[in-house]
């Protein structure tokens, strides 16, 4: 499945996804030592090292963006972002540390991409494709 | 984008290789919410970037056109490390590169204001500037309380904006983007006698609720002091991102409700009634044994108001051996609050009063004696104690934290003891 969509940061880069529920914060949503999601979260013990993040939008203090960096220099952080719709604080985030990222797409990422489908972000072109999960998807 | 001849000079390189960077930055920024021009900022507050990205940003600027002001830090690249029991050797190269990048703002002609409350300091906005600020809670301060106009920036922007003297169009910039889409409402909720901490709870569940939309809180008496509303905000863009909030009949775009809504339907109709109040400070509220360890007021900074009224509580009394009853604010106030005599009393009840720091995101990984039981009188500080803030490689620790008000806090200062009230 290809979707369209608007860019925030270009770049292309593909990966397995990991969708938030609730919007996201770079600052006290996850471990920046490990990348993993806390206990408040709804996707608690989640890892977004390495992911695809998919969420609603972003959310939290300014110092979001800088944790943002550390966490590309910890290779804690996502390879790339798709929202639903960017706020200033993760759209920065994306543009300053160089992190592939769209949003508004066609169709809303949140209801369209599970957690595990393989995805890949070509925010260059402005088009993400799904490939949804079989393993996923026989188990329902 | 539509730019003007300076503008184009700017990224053609004609005014140095900082500027013509930090112009490409607005522009990447600005086209990434489709704004159609760069307009004039009148303040930048900064959090200090990392210093080699710094480093190319500055590259040909000898001073900064803009008035900047430098954020609060961790509490590890102040100078009170050991009164705070945190270890000496604690501050790795992260803080060690944000105290140089500090000194090379400085020489730019940035204000080394070191505090989220930089308005206090004289950052401050009239209606209708256009600021450029890191800090969330100065951002909706700025936004709804002075009518002045930013949006959530971070990260580079700010110094990008202050080196540059432009910030992109869009958002709470613009005039059409700043009408509430969110009423909240009270239902037999007596709003003269809300405490801090009542309103703090009512920022961070309407924060999550609007998410990125304006809120406007219709129903609060117009003689509701500054430090209150200051709770009341600071929340709303950490459970959520919201980046103003009017308040009928007090904030200086909201004359009435209909004003605020620009005659057009809300999105949302919030109503909280004292069920709501007491189920959304609960959420804050999270511990397993009562002896508190760690009193933290002052997120964000204390006002010199505060510190006296603080004070006043403190006066001939004398903190619980075993607490520590930490104070956070910034120079100015505590110069201020010397001069008449509230440090001494504070610091003779056993009090320590720490400027130039960040105690939401307070580096309890790094105490010589561990704590893990916070109280504070602050939803948004709060918030971070029980996320642990970006974890231990940042210094935080999830805590067991008590929420309530300042007398509530001020009491188990005093007592060792949390009191649920």
């Amino acid at each position: 499945m290809n979707i369209k969509g608007h860019t925030i940061k270009e770049g292309c880069v593909e990966g397995e996804a990991l969708v938030l529920s609730m919007p996201f914060s770079f600052l006290g949503d996850f471990d920046l030592t490990t990348g993993r999601l806390n206990d408040l979260h709804d996707q608690a013990g989640a890892n977004i090292s390495g992911k695809i993040l998919v969420f609603p939008s972003g959310r939290g203090s300014t110092t979001g963006a800088l944790i943002g960096f550390y966490a590309c220099l910890f290779k804690t952080g996502p390879l790339g972002m798709i929202v639903r719709e960017a706020e200033p604080v993760v759209a920065i985030n994306a543009v300053m540390n160089n992190i592939p990222m769209m949003d508004r797409l066609d169709i809303d990422p949140i209801a369209v991409i599970r957690t595990g489908d393989w995805v890949c972000l070509d925010a260059t072109n402005r088009v993400v494709r799904v490939e949804k999960n079989m393993a996923l998807r026989e188990a329902g | 984008m539509l730019l003007t001849e300076e503008e184009r000079k700017m990224l053609g390189g004609e005014f140095g290789p900082g500027v013509q960077k930090a112009l490409a930055f607005l522009v990447e920024y600005g086209e990434a919410f489709d704004a159609q021009r760069l307009v004039r900022v009148d303040s930048a507050h900064i959090l200090p970037d990392p210093v080699h990205m710094l480093q190319e940003l500055i590259e040909g600027v000898e001073v900064v056109p803009t008035l900047s002001t430098i954020h609060s830090l961790s509490p590890l690249a102040a100078r009170w490390v050991t009164e705070l029991g945190l270890r000496e050797d604690s501050a790795g190269p992260v803080i060690q590169d944000t105290v140089k990048a500090v000194e090379l703002y400085k020489g730019l002609g940035c204000f080394k204001t070191l505090s989220c409350a930089p308005y206090l300091m004289g950052n401050m906005l009239k209606k209708d500037n256009v600021f450029s600020w890191a800090g969330s809670s100065g951002i909706i301060i700025n936004n709804s309380l002075f009518g002045a106009r930013g949006n959530r920036d971070s990260g580079i922007a700010m110094t990008c904006s202050a080196i540059t003297g432009r910030t992109p169009e869009f958002g709470r910039i613009r005039k059409d983007e700043r009408y509430a889409e969110v009423v909240v409402k009270f239902q037999k909720v007596d709003t003269a006698k809300l405490s801090e901490a009542e309103l703090g709870a009512i920022g961070y569940h309407v924060g999550a609720l609007a998410e990125t939309r304006n809120v406007v809180v219709d129903g609060l008496p117009p003689t509701v002091p500054f430090e209150k509303l200051k709770y009341l905000l600071s929340p709303m863009p950490v459970s959520g991102a919201v980046s103003l909030c009017h308040l009928t009949g007090i904030t200086p775009e909201a004359p009435s409700l209909e004003a605020t809504l620009g005659n057009r339907k809300p999105e949302m109709t919030v109503s909280l009634s004292p069920f709501e109040l007491k189920d959304a400070a609960a959420k804050l509220c999270r511990y397993t044994a009562s002896d508190v360890e760690v009193v933290a007021l002052g997120c964000p900074h204390l006002t010199m108001r505060e510190i006296r009224g603080i004070a006043m509580r403190l006066d001939g009394k004398r903190v619980s051996d075993g607490v520590r009853l930490v104070l956070a604010t910034n120079e100015g106030v505590l110069e201020l609050c010397r001069r008449m005599g509230y440090v001494d009393t504070i610091e003779k009840a056993g009090g320590l009063i720490i400027t130039d720091s960040c105690i939401a995101v307070f580096p309890f990984a790094h105490m010589k004696e561990p704590v893990s039981r916070v109280a504070t009188n602050s939803a948004r500080c709060a918030h971070y104690l029980l996320r642990g803030g970006a974890g231990e490689v940042a210094g935080g620790k999830v805590m067991d934290t008590y929420y309530g008000s300042t007398g509530q806090c001020i009491d188990a200062a005093l007592t060792g003891t949390w009191e649920e009230r």
